[in-house]
């Protein structure tokens, strides 16, 4: 997965001129010192094979100095499913574990092992999920029939 | 993708895509917490300023969603980093 790369370095303090359509410098040095703990993808991130799927096989390299388009692609096809699952873990896991009464700031010693667990248990169902449409996939191509 | 394999230009690419990600995930994050904590402390509608009352849960909802978030990304990481090492 995306591990993060380097210490995070310390954003001056500024203050985020939101809601507006055009982001100052500032609004971008604010995003790039947020995306570490709120997006874990940066530049160095290798995507896991199980959470990929598999389903990207490897595109001829270009030569150097040259974009392989095809390579970009999956890529960024990669990059944005990744990003997907990982929205999708924020909003399960805080209707499952954190209750809206929002009587404090901190999340409680419950709801920190609720998540813990919660995003475990996720990656086990996306490997499961995985497997069984593999099977699935590889039975219908077989069979000649899909939805049996 | 392993990002070691590309070369200079596509990793330019590559961290040019990822910086617009970046951007649009924050905005995007902003809104959804706007509305995600609108939505569930802000039901009386008898005045037209927040009362005590719902600053103070709008001040948590945020506070506590940010730090879920940073929560989840942390155990992401570390799942997926668990889960490549026997690889």
């Amino acid at each position: 997965m995306w591990l993060p790369v380097g210490p995070r370095a310390a954003v001056p303090p500024c203050s985020i001129p939101l809601p507006r359509v055009t982001l100052s410098a500032c609004a971008i040095q604010t995003v790039n010192s947020l995306a570490h703990p709120f997006k874990p993808y940066t530049l160095t991130l290798r995507p896991h094979p199980k959470l990929a799927m598999s389903f990207f096989g490897r595109a001829p390299q270009a030569p150097s100095g040259s974009i392989n388009p095809q390579q970009i692609e999956m890529a960024e096809a990669e990059l944005s499913m990744i990003s997907d699952i990982f929205d999708r873990i924020v909003r399960s896991c805080h209707s499952k574990c954190i209750s809206e009464k929002y009587a404090e700031p901190d999340l409680n010693k419950g709801e920190g092992v609720c998540i813990d667990r919660c995003v475990a248990k996720f990656f086990e169902v996306n490997a499961k999920v995985g497997e069984r449409m593999q099977t699935m996939g590889g039975a219908a191509q077989a069979g000649g029939s899909f939805g049996q | 993708m392993d990002f070691s394999q590309f070369n200079a230009a596509e990793q330019a690419h590559m961290t040019k895509i990822i910086e617009k990600k970046q951007m649009q995930d924050f905005m995007k994050l902003y809104s959804g917490l706007v509305e995600r904590c609108f939505s569930s402390c802000v039901n009386d509608f008898t005045s037209k300023t927040l009362t005590g009352k719902e600053s103070t849960c709008v001040a948590h909802c945020s506070d506590k969603f940010l730090k879920h978030s940073e929560r989840v990304g942390a155990r992401f990481a570390e799942q997926n980093a668990a889960q490549m090492a026997p690889q």
